[in-house]
């Protein structure tokens, strides 16, 4: 786990955040989501991730999913607006694996964004990092 | 019987207290610590029972008891599964207490056929020095009557509704007007007490409405009746909707906390101290 | 300083060219509501109406309060808010807020009220035009006290401030409570600590801590920032001040969160070392739309003794660690923060600091902007109330004649300036000039007249300076530290 108030663990090049503690990452052409080290941290080990279906929409800063963890619930919030192409099946029975690697075998969602452009508008990791020391 | 498994939380008093009872009991179980040796399968039985699953304001509450067919959680509702099996439904459930308190007695919750067992379980969490806070919405006087006869109740807290067709309306149990008076008496014989009414949504010719001030004032006025005092303590409390969907709320919009403060201020026409909820 | 033991009270200044002329209302101490005119006739006396403050509404209503709670009791507890007619019955009454039982008292129902409440209609409290007060109906908000507990700030039993807003009707559908919002408020560590310690406690009812001991509370009104898009000057939201805490601070009326403040610490920007350590602040708000001056924001900065924070020579604890001997009256831009215009010791003509105390009243005291741009200061601890234009020459002053038997002084909490118009019962007075007194050459019967009977010229002696020579630093030399 990252420090407390830092982006923490290495961030992948191209990864930029959304204020509520969640990341995307271009792929091909579409787009990887999950949450940020701070935000793994926060919750602690994770036991169980809703996510939505194959197929589902999701909006800009609004609630797709759960994380949940012994000690609490917390809301994801998608980065940007799209279309879920994939889910990662691997939090089914490895949820911990979002503590482990948030950035990279933790992602959640695979999204086809309705606007790549949208990338562009999210933080850099500076910029994150910023609003977690604020 | 057997089959039994205690998922538990390191260092978690509560757990000790459920296994001690089942050591002495002779029942066979496995233990799951979720902190150590047990995280994975804990893990397993969370992702596939979660909706059953509550959590308090600390999170999951400890211990957690399964045989397979029914989960039950928290101090009161494992050990009243382990004695009495089904027939104290009701009477117990996971409380957010925590150090020497315990809360999530229903004394008006369960079955009065079963109260000699209801207040045999009452009597081992008193007997593990717990303080317990026992709640009623007026059903089961004569069950709270015994449990303060024998100094069991710490704290008695009420969930007050004017009348019976309300109170039943609302809580699912029809009941007698005679026993939510009997009971506002016995409350107020509790060492430390508190009278409520939460503004819940009530369902009224196929549309969902919440209480009326005026109901709470029926209230407020009930208890200065029945304990012919106007200084009770008394709260008004704010209706939390029940995640995902509470079905009474229909299309309801959530009721702001100010809301509740023109509540507050009839009400204390009979209850002087009556306090509104906050956020 | 050396305050004379024999001087005139009533009016001693006034020029109707000059002045806004009007009503003057007050609380005269122990007396009750006095309204008084330009030349100082007592138009009318509420007897024994307590004012905490006192103000008129059109129509010739007075605001104020039946009685206080027992001392021994609570602090400052107004037992209700009424509105009386100009005869003198009660056409409006609040006291539903806390039902009291003190020991040897009649049980009762009790605001709790202290030191504001604006009715609807008029932000301020005070005159503003086109922005009349309510009469006979709207709502009123109260600034009021309770009891709690808060082991965020201490475990001291604490005297909060709670603000409600009442209907006319009686119902209260709002309320905001001051400790909860504690942690908005960015006390330092220093601070915190003897806040834990000691929550500036007060023996009333067995010792409470009036931590934050808030003392306006105003509306803001509609204002060119919120008209600019600055969501944090919303016409609803709500401006006060706390004394002990020196912090200036808007409540959003929707959410409670304060969203604009000013303090506790005076020296984390350049601009607030620009404005100076407010202390003991009193009667902060928003100049209305309407009047010259709006959207700044007006102040009584006290001085005196007052914060919480690092312990210092004139504070062992921390306790009211901020001190001064002077008062100052500052009008500011919310915004930049910059002065625009202000009455201090310097302004009043007073050599600073060796007499600056001649301006300087340690608690109560406020300031009404007046529609022609002049200023109505109240110096309250001396019971001095005067009317200032922009340039700061004092065209009206009145100095209370009246003095407490429970208690020896002729304070005045908060004086307002209304039109001849909302009092039409009164007939109005000719206003005649009173021509200020040259003080040098007044005497009191049987004292000697000014001037020698002989005078000798020495030979060789050498003129007088200035101010720079005293034993203390003074005037220029200290400007232009």
């Amino acid at each position: 786990m990252g420090e407390v108030g830092a982006v923490g663990k290495a961030v992948p090049p191209a990864v930029k955040f959304h204020r509520e503690h969640t990341w995307a990452r271009p792929d091909g052409d579409t787009v990887l989501v999950g949450i940020s080290d701070y935000a793994q941290g926060q919750l602690g080990e994770i036991i169980f991730i809703e996510l939505p279906q194959v197929g589902d929409s999701v909006k800009k800063g609004q609630q797709f999913g759960n994380a949940e963890s012994v000690k609490t619930v917390s809301a994801l919030f998608a980065p940007l607006n799209g279309e879920v192409v994939a889910l990662n099946a691997d939090l089914a029975d490895r949820p911990e694996l979002v503590n482990a690697e948030p950035y990279g075998a933790g992602w959640m969602i695979r999204v086809k964004a309705d606007d790549m452009a949208e990338l562009a508008e999210l933080l850099s990791p500076d910029a994150y990092q910023n609003i977690l020391q604020a | 019987m057997s089959g039994f498994t205690v998922y538990s939380a390191t260092g978690c008093v509560r757990c000790k207290i459920v296994k001690g009872y089942m050591d002495a009991q002779g029942m066979t179980y496995v233990e799951k610590d979720m902190k150590a040796e047990g995280k994975e399968d804990f893990q397993k039985f969370y992702a596939a029972n979660r909706r059953q699953i509550f959590r308090g304001p600390e999170g999951v509450e400890f211990p957690i008891v399964t045989d397979g067919t029914a989960i039950r959680q928290g101090v009161g509702a494992c050990l009243a599964y382990l004695y009495a099996g089904r027939e104290l439904d009701g009477f117990f459930s996971a409380g957010t207490l925590h150090k020497e308190w315990v809360d999530g007695i229903h004394a008006a919750g369960g079955n009065p056929a079963a109260g000699e067992k209801f207040l045999a379980v009452v009597r081992l969490l008193k007997g593990n020095n717990f303080k317990l806070v026992v709640d009623t919405y007026g059903r089961n006087p004569a069950l709270l009557e015994k449990l303060l006869a024998e100094n069991l109740v710490d704290v008695a807290v009420m969930e007050v509704m004017a009348s019976a067709g309300l109170a039943g309306a609302i809580f699912g149990q029809p009941l007698a007007q005679e026993d939510i008076e009997r009971s506002v008496a016995l409350v107020a014989t509790a060492p430390e007490y508190r009278f409520q009414t939460t503004v819940v949504p009530v369902a009224e010719g196929g549309q969902a409405r919440y209480l009326t001030p005026q109901e709470v004032v029926a209230a407020a006025k009930l208890l200065a009746t029945v304990t012919r005092s106007k200084k009770n303590p008394y709260l008004i409390k704010l209706y939390r909707p029940v995640q995902p969907k509470d079905e009474r709320l229909g299309e309801l919009a959530p009721l702001p906390a100010a809301a509740l403060l023109a509540y507050r201020s009839q009400a204390r026409a009979y209850q002087v101290l009556a306090e509104a909820e906050k956020e | 300083m050396a305050y004379p033991s024999v001087y005139p009270t009533g009016v001693t200044i006034y020029d109707p060219k000059k002045c806004w002329s009007g009503y003057t209302i007050f609380q005269a101490k122990e007396a009750g509501a006095l309204l008084i005119d330009m030349n100082g006739t007592e138009v009318q006396l509420w007897k024994g109406l307590h004012g905490f403050p006192n103000t008129i509404l059109p129509g010739g209503y007075v605001m104020g309060h039946l009685g206080l709670r027992n001392n021994a009791f609570g602090m400052q507890d107004q037992t209700d808010l009424v509105q009386v007619d100009w005869d003198g019955n009660v056409v409006w009454k609040f006291n539903q807020y806390e039902y009291i039982e003190d020991p040897g008292e009649e049980p009762q129902w009790m605001a709790r009220q202290h030191h504001d409440f604006q009715r609807e209609g008029n932000p301020v409290g005070y005159y503003v035009p086109g922005m009349d007060p309510r009469v006979d109906g709207g709502n009123t908000l109260i600034l009021c006290h309770k009891n709690l507990y808060n082991k965020k700030i201490s475990d001291k039993r604490l005297l909060d401030d709670t603000i409600i807003e009442v209907t006319w009707g009686g119902d209260i559908v709002w309320e905001w409570t001051c400790s909860d919002h504690f942690d908005e408020f960015g006390f330092s560590e220093a601070a915190k600590n003897i806040l834990c310690r000691d929550p500036n406690m007060r023996t009333a009812g067995g010792g409470m801590g009036d931590w934050m001991h808030v003392n306006c509370m105003s509306v803001l009104g509609p204002n060119r920032w919120y008209d600019a898009g600055d969501e944090r000057f919303h016409p609803d939201n709500i401006i006060i001040d706390g004394r002990e805490t020196n912090i200036l601070a808007i409540i959003d009326k929707k959410t409670g969160k304060i969203v604009w403040q000013v303090g506790p610490e005076y020296d984390t920007s350049p601009a607030l070392k620009k404005l100076g350590w407010i202390i003991g602040v009193h009667h902060t708000h928003m100049i209305s739309r309407g009047l010259p001056g709006e959207g700044n924001i007006l102040l009584f900065d006290n001085g005196g003794w007052a914060g919480y924070g690092v312990p210092n020579p004139g504070s062992p604890t921390g306790s009211k660690n901020a001190l001064r001997d002077y008062s100052r009256v500052l009008e500011f831009d919310p915004v930049t923060l910059q002065i625009v215009w202000q009455y201090t010791p310097k302004e009043a003509g007073f050599v600073h600091p060796p007499d600056s105390n001649r301006f300087y009243s340690p608690f109560i005291s406020g300031a009404q902007r007046l529609p022609n741009g002049n200023t109505l200061i109240t110096e309250g601890s001396g019971g001095r109330a005067f009317e200032v234009t922009p340039d700061h020459e004092i065209v009206w002053e009145y100095i209370s004649p009246y003095w407490g038997k429970q208690m020896k002084m002729n304070m005045v909490y908060r004086a307002y300036r209304v039109p001849y118009e909302w009092v039409p019962q009164a007939e109005r007075a000719p206003e005649t000039p009173i021509e200020r007194i040259d003080v040098a050459k007044f005497r009191v019967p049987g004292a000697a007249p000014l001037g020698r009977k002989k005078e000798t010229a020495i030979e060789g002696t050498k003129p007088y300076q200035g101010s720079t020579a005293l034993c203390i630093a003074a005037a220029e030399e200290v400007d232009e530290k």
